[in-house]
């Protein structure tokens, strides 16, 4: 019986601490705009009352900031979303996001909680080693994402959707206080608006801005001169993921980057996002460029998380090395590459793209430099030092420079 | 007793014996013509688009150089590509199939296969390990094989120590066996919960079963396995017969039952151990080709068990060929597919046959 009475009390005091509900500090009208009258009376308020002080600082920012008004975006799930007050505690459950929340400069100390993968990215991700960890979007630790008492919580938008339904349904009945924000961080169809979504979300419109024109110049500068390319000349290409005969068709991130490098995914049309191929496939396609995915499952190396060289000449000459492919116009010509997740899976997908457009036409692309663009990425936005470019393997083999 | 009709009778019984057998026979000769038809329609059929006279041009020509020539593509994809794969779902699923028949006979019961018994559960945990942590490296594909192959036989010892404890009979191997499906299936659970969502898929996939890993080593060690399992299983067939008379009845007929029972268990497990650490679990076959193979010809063993074989064979060599064939270039898992094609003609015998066959 006092164990009971102990978890009830427990409870309650939790329900306590849970975020306030929606409605912008100080707004005593209760019309959802903060007039000047209103501000001044909230911080009177607070100097006489030292509880109200968060209210009354959250008021000034409203008032100063955002006119007065709630903030409201529409996020990649295509929902709007209300903003009442400024976050100061955050969780993201997609690294993606929060590796753009650091591109767009935002001050990630309000980072509360992070997934599982941000905590393993030790070398990409240094500053969030020591913070609570809340599972993934797959296997999500409710009770520790309550306990960090956020005021918002990133999921993605469509990665797993039924998951990240889930997880905005159980938050929104548990605590109806955290707003939920799904963007994903990783498609080139969506990226450029969720940089400039995010930027406004999070009040970084200059650092928005300033990433937003990196990106785009550094995509530009690929796809100006892919479109040059007839349709009908663009290099044939394999795509290959992880898991051997796993190929990326329409709808996957991985088939919008090919194109964007000017490649011709040979297998863009058969059905589902990453189907299994019939080896025979392969053959009978007579691929002009390989590309194969490393960075996860038997392939768990290079990156940033480090790897030796070693290991990616044997993944390539096992790769080449694969029945009949000798014959293969990518094999005779020495056409077949390794590239690894973080630069071509995430936010910074664009290093990767470029790294594809100078394999799939060297002379067009003589001119470019992936590497210094990944180094110039991580220094400038990343906060990260650039020799992590020159340490790691990111592709193979490595490019000459 | 009447001794002046016995002769007539005699001659009679003799002769609807062996229209008994020669129905029996028949059955079994169709069934390995049908797999030579199979085999024969199956090696035209891929994605590569090579014509019927490409495809036999490749064959003739590695035993022939000088009469046919095959271009190297051909060859390629013929000779390494689908050949084994088709013996391999031949002799995956004629193992599979006379595994199934002979669990089901031992423990008398029509639901006793590799994956109700918990041996495919065992192997889904053995991989999971492997591919949940990363165990093996480069060098992942052979781990999960050998992984697969060890839980599975840990799983049998398993159920044959537990079922020993209350005494060898259908019944506690049996539960063993669902004892041990849960806990391997709650162990395979926990570990697909701590994995990585790459992890997961790997490990639902490798469930699904697959024939896309074979190769002519593979289907040798397997073939060999097989083929050396065969005639112990064969020369068992009549002790299986009066096993399914009842314990007391074969002990009678001087069936030493408990030592029969445990050692064709033992060699059931080990086929299926042999055969689905390489592709995966495609626990259907086992269960479904012997129920159609004994709705077609009855429950006599000498004939139920060759020709379980030769239905399971037949079975995964058309479900691995319309696998690969449907979406192609795409590949359906065969496990997937063994349950499209297998069901509905399962179905069919299963609602035809009215009398109770099992």
């Amino acid at each position: 019986m006092k164990l009971l009475f102990m978890v009830l009390a427990a409870a309650v005091c939790l329900m306590i601490v849970l975020p306030a509900s929606a409605g912008l500090p100080g707004d005593a009208s209760g019309n959802d705009h903060l007039e000047k009258q209103e501000l001044v009376s909230m911080i009177l308020s607070a100097l006489k009352d030292s509880t109200t002080l968060q209210d009354a600082r959250d008021a000034a920012y409203v008032y100063s900031n955002w006119n007065g008004s709630p903030k409201k975006i529409i996020d990649s799930s295509g929902k709007e979303r209300v903003i009442w007050r400024p976050f100061h505690r955050i969780v993201v459950m997609n690294s993606e996001t929060l590796e753009t929340m650091r591109s767009i400069g935002y001050d990630t100390s309000t980072v509360v909680g992070v997934d599982k993968y941000t905590l393993k990215a030790t070398a990409f991700f240094p500053e969030f080693k020591n913070t609570p960890g809340i599972g993934s979007i797959w296997a999500p630790d409710y009770e520790k994402i309550v306990s960090l008492q956020p005021d918002a919580v990133f999921v993605y938008a469509e990665i797993s959707r039924s998951s990240c339904d889930e997880i905005e349904e159980n938050l929104a009945k548990t605590s109806p206080g955290v707003t939920v924000l799904r963007f994903d961080c990783y498609l080139p169809e969506s990226y450029p608006g969720e940089i400039g979504i995010l930027g406004d979300l999070l009040d970084c419109q200059e650092g928005g801005r300033e990433f937003l024109e990196f990106y785009t110049s550094n995509i530009d500068t690929v796809t100006s001169r892919v479109a040059a390319v007839p349709e009908n000349e663009r290099i044939k290409v394999y795509f290959e993921t992880w898991n051997d005969y796993k190929t990326c068709a329409a709808g996957s991130g991985y088939d919008q980057k090919i194109r964007m490098a000017g490649g011709s995914n040979i297998f863009g049309n058969e059905a589902g996002e990453y189907p299994e191929l019939d080896p025979e496939a392969v053959l009978a396609s007579s691929p002009e460029a390989v590309i194969k995915l490393v960075g996860s499952m038997k392939y768990t190396f290079g990156g940033y998380n480090g790897g030796e060289e070693e290991i990616f000449r044997q993944t390539h000459d096992a790769l080449v090395s694969r029945k009949g492919w000798k014959s293969l116009p990518a094999v005779r010509d020495n056409r077949t590459y390794l590239i690894h997740t973080d630069i071509l899976g995430g936010p910074h997908f664009f290093v990767g793209v470029q790294y594809m457009a100078r394999w799939f036409y060297p002379d067009r692309f003589s001119d470019l430099d992936p590497v210094c663009v990944h180094a110039e990425y991580l220094t400038r936005f990343q906060g990260l030092p650039a020799s992590i470019v020159e340490d790691e393997i990111f592709v193979y083999p490595r490019l000459r420079r | 007793m009447d001794q002046k009709g016995a002769p007539g009778d005699l001659s009679h019984l003799r002769e609807e014996y062996h229209r008994f057998a020669a129905k029996r026979y028949l059955f079994l000769a169709g069934c390995g013509i049908l797999i030579l038809i199979l085999i024969g329609i199956a090696t035209t059929l891929g994605s590569a688009d090579l014509t019927i006279g490409e495809v036999y041009a490749a064959i003739i020509a590695r035993f022939f150089p000088s009469v046919v020539e095959s271009t190297p593509l051909a060859s390629t994809i013929v000779w390494e590509y689908r050949l084994h794969r088709i013996f391999f779902a031949i002799a995956a699923g004629f193992g599979l199939g006379i595994a199934g028949a002979v669990m089901q006979g031992v423990l008398r019961n029509p639901l006793a296969s590799p994956f109700t018994l918990g041996i495919s559960a065992a192997a889904s945990f053995g991989a999971s390990i492997v591919i949940v942590f990363g165990i093996g490296g480069f060098a992942n594909d052979i781990a999960i094989i050998i992984a697969a192959f060890v839980f599975t036989l840990l799983a049998t010892f398993g159920i044959y120590s537990l079922s020993r404890v209350r005494g060898i009979s259908p019944e506690s191997m049996i539960l063993a066996g669902i004892i041990l499906m849960y806990l391997f299936s709650a162990m395979t659970s926990f570990l697909q919960y701590i994995g990585t969502v790459d992890q997961l898929q790997e490990v639902v996939f490798w469930t699904f079963g697959s024939l896309q890993r074979t190769s002519w080593g593979k289907l040798a060690l397997v073939s060999l396995v097989v083929g050396l399992c065969i005639p112990f299983i064969m020369l068992r067939s009549w002790d299986l017969n009066a096993m399914g008379q009842g314990d007391q009845v074969a002990k009678s007929m001087g069936v030493d039952v408990s030592r029969t029972r445990t050692r064709l268990m033992l060699i059931a497990s080990l086929v299926t151990a042999i055969i689905i650490c390489f592709t995966g679990v495609i626990g259907f076959i086992g269960l479904v080709a012997p129920h159609i193979t004994r709705l077609a010809i009855g429950g006599d063993n000498r004939f139920l068990l060759p020709a379980s074989g030769l239905v399971g064979g037949a079975l995964l060599l058309t479900a691995d060929s319309l696998a690969r064939t449907v979406l192609a270039p795409a590949i359906i898992p065969v496990g997937i597919m063994t349950s499209f094609i297998g069901i509905p003609f399962f179905l069919y015998l299963f609602l035809r046959k009215r009398e109770g066959y099992w």
